[in-house]
């Protein structure tokens, strides 16, 4: 919301353009084939993004939070210098290694994306990253982090694995990834402290009649696939018929909601806010109706980054890094002065 | 027809007897039945001259044209697809070199698409692909064209969606059409060169030639002996003219067999075999870009990697092998084709290791850099040669068929005017010796 780019004007412009593009397209088509005499006027081909499906989800099982899942690994009582880890600490490792393999989105814009203009993967998520690399190494120097693209699907494996020692792709903090519940992942992982606090939304266009999740019974509405958004869209307490579209990209959503093939959008408001900055017609409604808390997940295994990141994001809160952070990516799309950091919580 | 006089030929002791009773009658019916001979001879070689000749036309002027217009459309769509995602590997502001190759792409394809329309188009084989490829292309051109507006407003995970999506139109549907339309246009183009050297009128029509000329010996033969007349011009020329004729129809018949098998060998098959290895080439090489520079989410171009490689490395190591011996030129060009398609696979590797190594940076740069060991260049190496390898194989096939053509340009008509000069002389050499009863 409020997502107005320097540009808004021209691309309405553009996009009518490129829509008599196609249609002259079309046209001349219509007219080379015409010369058999048999071509016939036949509808548009319906194209929608490779493995958009319509879906139907189970609602969500079992309570609640109820593990107190925010509440990580306390910081060591003093932070060590960077460039000089303790001895056998999985940082140490990570230092002798010469960098830090970090798993992150590239297309999750404002949060993990590649930049096209520097070429550089940018992001809320990937600052906070940098801020552990910096931490151990005493230097922003790239060279002292890897990015790895990790399929949401494979966010979980890929920490456990140590195919990344750490992770941050907008993932939400539950009980179930931490191994705890009724329905527990298979591959659990730590988590950090929050650094960001998300919550569901709906993204419609700016025309549209719909002002929250009430209205959305008998609406085309997309989310990403196996997402808890999905499964929130169908829990007690919302519209019986909504039709769900499940995609692999969060973006592609963005896609089908400008082809016309869905009304609306619902998952996290952080991720929607990307969505938002990418087309000024489109608007965010109604309130978040389920909590997001994101954490940066790590293996269960190094249970010393986790103290150790959990340092630098209470580093990063207090010195206000988290604030600037948050003015570079967020602020210009939601307006207003920063907000606190979530507090951090500890077990 | 033939059969009494030949038969007196086989039987000696007969031939008096037979002689004796030569009377006007048995000579009219001898001169019309070998006149008859001659006319059918011409006709039925007439026949399976046309026969030879059209089909051999038809590949060179009509199917052959077809197939290289399908080819086209086939590569230059895959040219597009590969160019759109090399573009945006590129970042935000597409090279003007990129640009004009991907549009230039689009206009071939459009091109063509109109082309292969107003040819084929009431063929009901392509009908249902062409409908798909003229309706498919200008949407697949707005979904690309909305992609790069988005790049332009740094919009760059929305353009990949729109690219994603792009991709998924042309591999799911618009190539599958194109490439049913070229695999028809290659079916009806090796249709017509087994026509154009289709052996059985050729057959009958030898055999006809062959009991033609020995009829007209036997009769000058028996008619020199019965009459005591040594030579008979007009029966003479009738044979000099089915001799002269016979081996007109043989050395043509067997220069254009030679030249039609020849444009296939070493044209129209190592033309496919390009074509298809092309395809793949760049298939291979959008399955690189797109996995780099799009999504989180999706493996899927990778393990489209691994199949499309495998089935380039197949079809590069067996292409020359497959009829034996391709010509020198094919199986140089296979041989720089496959140690291109080499260099390719190393970098392939270096990019997914720095890739996987988390070093994304890295791989972006292998794979869109402008130095001789990266991408760009190595992959336009390889599209190069099988360009070229395309190109030269068409000449081949242009130049052998179009030369076996004009082979039997006039044999038609040489035929058949031969064969009702032999006809009219047959009968004035037989009418003096018919005119001595009267």
């Amino acid at each position: 919301m409020g997502a107005y780019g320097p540009a808004s004007a021209r691309p309405a412009v553009r996009r009518r353009l490129a829509a008599l593009v196609v249609l002259a397209a079309v046209v001349l088509a219509a007219c080379g084939s015409s010369s058999t005499g048999t071509a016939a006027p036949t509808s548009a081909p319906v194209v929608i993004p490779k493995g958009a499906l319509v879906v139907h989800p189970s609602p969500p099982t079992g309570p609640g939070d109820t593990c107190n899942a925010t509440a990580s690994l306390r910081p060591p009582a003093t932070m060590p210098t960077p460039g000089q880890m303790p001895s056998g600490s999985s940082m140490a490792q990570i230092e002798a290694r010469g960098y830090l393999k970090v798993g992150v989105a590239q297309s999750t814009f404002l949060w993990g994306y590649r930049d096209p203009v520097t070429g550089q993967l940018s992001g809320f998520d990937i600052d906070m990253l940098r801020q552990v690399a910096l931490a151990i190494f005493g230097s922003s120097d790239p060279k002292y982090i890897h990015f790895v693209i990790v399929p949401n699907a494979e966010r979980a494996q890929a920490v456990q694995k140590g195919e990344v020692d750490v992770l941050a792709e907008t993932m939400t903090i539950n009980c179930a990834r931490e191994g705890h519940g009724s329905d527990p992942s298979k591959t659990p992982v730590d988590f950090s402290t929050v650094y960001y606090l998300a919550g569901q939304k709906i993204l419609v266009p700016t025309n549209s009649a719909i002002t929250g999740p009430q209205d959305l019974g008998g609406k085309r509405v997309c989310a990403p696939a196996g997402s808890t958004s999905l499964q929130n869209l169908v829990a007690p307490g919302m519209p019986k018929n909504i039709r769900l579209w499940a995609v692999n990209d969060t973006t592609d959503c963005l896609v089908m909601l400008q082809q016309g093939q869905v009304d609306a959008i619902s998952t996290d408001d952080a991720i929607l806010l990307g969505l938002a900055a990418q087309d000024q017609n489109t608007k965010i409604v109604g309130s978040a109706f389920s909590t997001e808390p994101y954490g940066i997940a790590i293996s269960k295994s190094h249970t010393d980054l986790t103290s150790f990141v959990n340092g630098v994001l209470a580093q990063v809160r207090a010195d206000g890094v988290w604030t600037q952070i948050y003015d570079t990516y967020l602020q210009p799309h939601i307006g207003g002065t920063a907000p606190a950091p979530p507090p951090a919580s500890y077990r | 027809m033939t059969a009494p006089l030949s038969r007196a030929a086989l039987r000696p002791k007969a031939q008096l007897e037979l002689a004796r009773r030569a009377t006007p009658v048995r000579l009219r019916f001898a001169a019309v039945a070998i006149a008859v001979l001659a006319l059918l001879t011409g006709l039925v070689a007439a026949l399976a001259t046309a026969e030879r000749q059209s089909a051999t036309s038809s590949a060179w002027q009509h199917a052959e044209p077809l197939m290289v217009t399908a080819q086209a459309v086939d590569t230059s769509l895959s040219d597009a697809d590969t160019t759109a995602a090399a573009s945006f590997l590129q970042g935000r502001v597409e090279p003007a070199a990129l640009q004009s190759r991907y549009q230039g792409d689009l206009n071939r394809a459009a091109v063509g698409v109109a082309e292969a329309a107003r040819e084929a188009g009431s063929d009901p084989a392509v009908a249902a692909s062409l409908e798909t490829l003229s309706t498919d292309l200008p949407v697949y051109a707005g979904i690309v064209q909305e992609a790069n507006f988005n790049e332009r407003q740094a919009f760059y995970p929305l353009a990949a969606s729109y690219l994603a999506e792009a991709n998924n139109l042309m591999r799911s549907s618009i190539l599958p059409a194109a490439a049913q339309v070229y695999g028809t246009e290659v079916d009806r183009l090796s249709g017509d060169q087994t026509t154009a050297v289709s052996p059985w009128l050729v057959a009958l029509a030898a055999v006809a030639l062959v009991a033609l000329l020995v009829s007209l010996l036997v009769a000058q033969r028996r008619l020199s002996r019965h009459f005591h007349r040594t030579w008979n011009v007009a029966l003479a020329s009738a044979t000099a003219i089915v001799l002269v004729v016979g081996v007109w129809f043989t050395v043509a018949l067997v220069t254009q067999q030679s030249g039609v098998t020849t444009a296939q060998a070493n044209g129209s098959r190592p033309v496919s075999a390009f074509t298809e290895a092309r395809i793949l080439a760049l298939r291979v090489q959008a399955d690189d870009e797109l996995t780099l520079l799009t999504r989180d989410a999706d493996p899927s171009y990778q393990v489209d990697y691994a199949s499309t490689a495998a089935a380039l490395g197949h079809l590069l190591s067996s292409a020359g092998t497959a009829t034996g011996s391709g010509s020198s030129f094919e199986t140089n060009q296979l041989a720089q084709a496959k140690a291109a398609f080499g260099s390719y696979t190393t970098l392939h590797h270096q990019i997914r290791a720095f890739d996987t190594l988390g070093d994304l940076g890295g791989a972006v740069t292998l794979a869109s850099g402008s130095g001789t060991h990266q991408l760009p260049a190595v992959s336009s190496r390889l599209n190069g040669i099988l360009s070229g390898g395309i190109d030269g194989s068409q000449a081949t096939f242009v130049t052998g068929t179009s030369g076996a053509a004009s082979d039997l340009n006039a044999l038609t008509w040489g035929v058949l005017i031969g064969a009702v000069l032999v006809a009219i002389l047959v009968l004035i050499g037989f009418q003096p010796r018919i005119e001595e009863y009267r």
